[in-house]
């Protein structure tokens, strides 16, 4: 008796246990949100050290003391090519701010002479920076593009945005951190 | 009894040393490519559904593949701490197989101890169900005995002939044998095993601490298992090196530059002490001393000049196309050490570097006083 007791109480417990797993599952709703989730938020950006398509040596951590956006790009990548133009708005947008936030494309699994030829043709002046061996896109966990992450000025990682950008998104989410920051 | 006994403790022990063995198991010497096979084969590709970084040929499992290799071939890397540093960027389902920590390690743990205590409870209902047979027993025994007695009353009253009573009496008395072997070997058996493994039908103190036993033993086992075939990763930080532990004090500076410069120096000598070729420690533990000293005496203001020019030109040579270190020297050369000509010569190069936001705008604020300084 006591021990078909004890196996009621085990299925019961277990049972409980296989329930909430299953309501969980049932009401988690899968992460849509274009701002994505990383572990490296909050972190110190990854250290990166490469040079633009025109030769220049580009170091992120010597960028400390600005805001700085990096997106990851190919122009092959409908989505990025989508994009393209609102991040052209939003760099002409930054040109007058005294704390303007510095863009810089992550050339992913690209050539330099495309994406040159792609910037000539589409516009946006900002540096574009190699990343032959995709090191820089390993170092942020990007596995697809377009991606674009917010820098702060310590150096901190603070936003991931997966996919390609929406209108006036970006603007919302630097004034956003920007105003966080300053307070 | 004690042969049975010592037996069911052997092979515990046994188990149990094989499992430690196991679970402490280390690989021989791997060349470097073996390693990087090693590594990718364990570590899914993030784009690709159920393909390892090993066989995938898309671009994000090529440029980890690369990642891998250049880690292994610098040397500076364990294959846990490569391993981590991949899985702190793609997070934790990049994992082919799961981490032998954390609520992964439940995925090998929970079976085994589930295992070890269904072993137990089908132990304790086989001990209960050959107790319920040997009641069975007892009863059919007790029955042919009253029988064989009826028996002999109805042979004393006549009722039955010699041969018929000798006949049935043979019968019973035979089953009555047989089922008496029976329940002696039930009990035997019984007796063992109440003996080695203390069932449930004993009384429930002696259950409970059985119970209690049976699953500590199997989340031991369970504990081994996970250890042993889990994935283990280091326990470094995010970036798992002095370099990264390094950004992130230099990140905590930062922050506090302005808020508490004495806390933030403090931090900035602490990168130097690990790291004293540290171009942005020396800078700004330079440039904060600056400011602190402004506010001074004109002897403290020329020992502050001395030692941030000292470090400043330092990080300049460590590193001349750092733009803080130039505009920071330029700004100390025309505040604390009144040579407007120096000051410039630096704000110029400072200028031509493209220095981040922040830099420029104390920048901005002095060249006007330092091109005045120059018209004089």
């Amino acid at each position: 008796m006591k021990s078909q007791n004890l196996v009621k109480i085990v299925a019961t417990v277990v049972g409980i246990v296989v329930a909430m797993f299953f309501v969980v599952l049932v009401i988690s709703d899968p992460d849509q949100d274009i701002v994505a989730q990383s572990p490296l938020l909050g972190q110190p950006a990854p250290a990166v050290a490469s040079e633009t398509i025109d030769g220049d040596q580009f170091v992120l951590e010597r960028r400390k003391g600005s805001w700085v956006v990096l997106n990851f790009f190919n122009s092959t990548c409908v989505p990025c090519i989508n994009e393209h133009d609102l991040l052209i708005e939003f760099a002409n947008s930054e040109a007058a701010n005294p704390n303007a936030v510095e863009i810089y494309t992550i050339i992913n699994d690209d050539s330099s002479d495309a994406v040159r030829d792609f910037f000539v043709k589409n516009g946006g002046d900002w540096q574009k920076i190699k990343d032959d061996n995709g090191a820089i896109a390993v170092a942020f966990g990007v596995a697809r593009v377009p991606e674009t992450w917010i820098i702060d000025p310590n150096g901190l990682v603070r936003l991931r945005i997966t996919g390609e950008l929406s209108p006036g998104l970006l603007t919302e989410q630097v004034d956003k951190l920007r105003d966080g920051f300053s307070s | 009894m004690k042969t049975r006994k010592s037996v069911w403790l052997a092979t515990f022990l046994l188990v149990a040393v094989l499992l430690v063995f196991g679970s402490s198991r280390t690989g021989g010497p791997k060349t470097q490519q073996d390693r990087i096979d090693a590594i990718t084969a364990v570590l899914a590709c993030p784009t690709c559904s159920g393909e390892s970084v090993f066989v995938s040929r898309a671009a994000a499992a090529e440029s980890i593949r690369a990642e891998v290799a250049r880690q292994v071939a610098a040397g500076l890397r364990t294959d846990e701490q490569i391993m981590s540093y991949i899985e702190q960027r793609f997070g934790g389902q990049v994992l082919l197989v799961p981490r032998a920590s954390g609520v992964d390690a439940l995925v090998w743990a929970l079976p085994v101890a589930a295992l070890v205590f269904s072993i137990y409870l089908l132990f304790s209902a086989f001990i209960k169900k050959r107790t319920n047979l040997s009641g069975e027993l007892t009863e059919q025994r007790d029955f042919l005995m009253n029988s064989l007695h009826d028996l002999e009353q109805e042979h004393k009253f006549g009722d039955l002939d010699d041969q018929e009573f000798e006949s049935l009496r043979k019968d019973y008395e035979s089953r009555a044998a047989s089922v008496n072997a029976q329940i002696e070997n039930l009990e035997l058996d019984e007796q063992t095993l109440l003996e080695t493994a203390g069932p449930v039908a004993k009384n429930l103190p002696r259950t409970l601490v059985t119970t209690l036993v049976v699953l500590l033993v199997g989340t031991l086992a369970g504990w081994l298992v996970a250890k042993q075939s889990g994935q283990r990763l280091a326990g470094d930080s995010l970036a798992g090196s002095i370099e990264d532990s390094t950004a992130t004090i230099l990140s905590r500076a930062r922050a506090t530059n302005f808020v508490d410069p004495k806390a933030a120096i403090e931090l900035y000598t602490q990168v130097l002490e690990v790291d004293p070729d540290n171009v942005e420690a020396l800078t700004y533990r330079a440039w904060l001393l600056v400011l602190i000293a402004r506010s001074a005496g004109d002897e403290v203001k020329q020992l502050a000049f001395t030692s941030a020019s000292s470090d400043l030109e330092r990080a300049i040579a460590l590193d001349p196309d750092y733009p803080d270190a130039h505009c920071f020297l330029g700004i100390t050369r025309f505040r604390l050490g009144d040579d407007a000509l120096g000051a410039k010569e630096q704000l110029t190069i400072c200028a031509a570097k493209n220095p981040p936001a922040e830099v420029k705008s104390f920048v901005d604020s002095i060249v006007a006083e330092v091109d005045a300084a120059l018209d004089k």
